[in-house]
């Protein structure tokens, strides 16, 4: 009888197969983005050399988020990209579906890539920012101010960089993301407005700086381009600062403005995901 | 990690009544459960390591063809890792070179994690980098599998001297020693070392080293080069360079 009925358990369980669960996915800018970055001092983590910076424009295009699993099976993917402006306080959901089987889906990806046509708006942002997403051919667009005893430089830097996120994972949560059967799970694709402004590419007690950045602005008309960033050799910079480890054909500012674009994804707060260009 | 139990310890007799496992295959399930994991036990092994110099023609970014009279490096220690080097560090060229900027990477700094420790040489060497091959001495290690080194630069640094020239300007320089003020992370070894013979080749490109030089920015000089100067900055940066670093097994 025993017997019997673990084999009814059985059969019942054979014909249930995998339930489904619900996914929501967001994305944040934090503090930095939405409030500044202050300067550093023991409760909070800024620049070292006294600058503060204000972001009025902070344009991501997020898109081809991917659940899928190390053993090779593909799970939903998004089919069109979302741009948000970050400023805009807290956090935004790009999307969510339903009916996604449950599951430990431990390949999670997406990307930030450049606008297409097919790109829409999500949340608080004005058409005018969707587009120049769209017609710049932009990935990531900021737009803000940096300040110093009465100082202000501001700058508009776009760009076109293409980056997959992959692999996916954080401390708490472990690698991707798991889907409860009947239950809703939510992932945020956590976007770092600091990083931006590191000094160092490899070196884990990088800092945040902008006076080389402050003295870059050539013509003194307050407004740093991309161009006189370009024209800023990191040899002219104090050894010690904007080291690029391993990455040498990291030459300007520009150069190395453009390698940090592709560090500001994360995941799902300080986790982390490898960034590939593409 | 899943391991696979023998299926004699997860039944149960037909009365229902567990079935305990023999001592014979406790032996069995924790040695499958051990090569189920793919591991051996790590033995104690050391190995050669010699330093080469590469790069062939020298010239920089901004044009410079430099010759070395004199190419020397103060080493003080070799430190060998299980942590892969993260692929921002290979400097694998594409079509576009922008797009190998930076190729992939955790999207953080630091993301370079070294691991375990799994080999050392703290013997000191003064190598002349421009002699072919230099024994720096046996590497007290283990096996396993290896991913990154680091080379820790002594205190009588790294220092090229030579000229360099560009269309009809030729400049005499000596750039005296340049120290790191930490060692050189990230530096690429993979191997999966066993006890098999062989040797670890340390490559050092001189070409990147001198690739950041403009011997047209020596501040107050270049023989002995303005340690203040956008040539210095270059050469020092360079020797940070881990990818100027490179380790690889020779078999025999």
């Amino acid at each position: 009888m025993k017997r019997l009925g673990w084999l009814m358990v059985l059969l019942l369980a054979a014909g249930c197969g995998p339930g489904v669960g619900t996914l929501s996915v967001t994305t944040w800018g934090e503090a930095y983005i939405e409030d500044g970055i202050p300067v550093d001092s023991a409760q909070v983590t800024g620049f070292v050399d006294g600058w503060t910076v204000k972001y009025e424009r902070f344009l991501v295009v997020l898109g081809e988020f991917s659940l899928a699993k190390k053993t090779g099976e593909q799970g939903p993917k998004q089919q069109a990209a979302g741009i948000v402006n970050l400023v805009k306080p807290g956090p935004v959901e790009l999307f969510s579906w339903k009916d996604v089987p449950a599951a430990k889906w431990d390949r999670v990806s997406y990307g930030i890539g450049p606008a297409k046509s097919s790109a829409t708006g999500i949340g608080a942002i004005d058409a005018s920012d969707v587009e120049r997403m769209k017609t710049g051919g932009l990935a990531v667009y900021v737009e803000g101010s940096a300040t110093k005893n009465g100082t202000s430089k501001r700058f508009a830097w776009g760009f076109a960089n293409d980056t997959l996120y992959d692999e996916c994972t954080n401390m708490d949560y472990g690698d991707g993301v798991t889907i409860p059967t009947g239950g809703q799970e939510v992932v945020q694709l956590t976007i770092h407005g600091d990083h931006f402004f590191y000094d160092d590419l490899e070196s884990p007690e990088a800092k945040l700086r902008f006076q080389a950045l402050a003295d870059a602005d050539a013509d003194a008309d307050g407004a740093i381009t991309l161009d006189e960033l370009a024209a800023v050799q990191l040899t002219s910079l104090p050894l010690g600062q904007y080291g690029t480890g391993s990455a040498g054909s990291v030459k300007s500012l520009k150069d190395f403005i453009g390698a940090l674009v592709r560090t500001i994804g994360h995941y799902r707060g300080e986790g982390e995901c490898v960034s590939k260009a593409r | 990690m899943t391991r696979r139990i023998p299926s004699a310890i997860n039944s149960e007799d037909l009365a229902g009544r567990p079935r305990l496992p023999s001592r014979r295959t406790w032996l069995l399930l924790v040695a499958l459960s051990f090569f189920s994991c793919g591991g051996t036990v790590a033995s104690r092994r050391t190995f050669p390591l010699v330093v080469s110099p590469a790069g062939g023609a020298l010239v920089t970014d901004s044009g410079w063809t430099v010759t070395l009279t004199s190419a020397r490096a103060s080493l003080g220690a070799a430190r060998f890792y299980s942590g892969k080097v993260p692929s921002i560090a290979r400097r694998t060229p594409r079509i576009n070179p922008l797009e190998w900027l930076v190729s992939s990477a955790w999207a953080h700094p630091g993301h370079y994690v070294p691991g375990e420790a799994m080999g050392e040489l703290l013997r000191p060497l003064e190598v002349d980098l421009l002699q072919a091959e230099t024994a720096w001495g046996e590497v007290s290690g283990v096996t396993g599998a290896y991913g990154s080194m680091e080379v820790t630069v002594a205190a009588g640094g790294v220092r090229l001297a030579g000229t360099a020239t560009k269309d009809t300007q030729t400049v005499s320089f000596d750039t005296g020693a340049f120290t790191p003020p930490a060692a050189i992370q990230a530096i690429v070894f993979e191997h999966q070392m066993d006890t098999s013979s062989g040797r670890v080749r340390l490559t050092v490109d001189l070409r990147t080293i001198v690739s950041r030089m403009d011997f047209a920015q020596v501040g107050a000089g270049a023989n002995p080069l303005d340690s203040t100067s956008p040539a210095f900055n270059g050469f020092a940066r360079g020797v940070e360079d881990s990818s100027a670093w490179r380790g690889t097994w020779e078999a025999p």
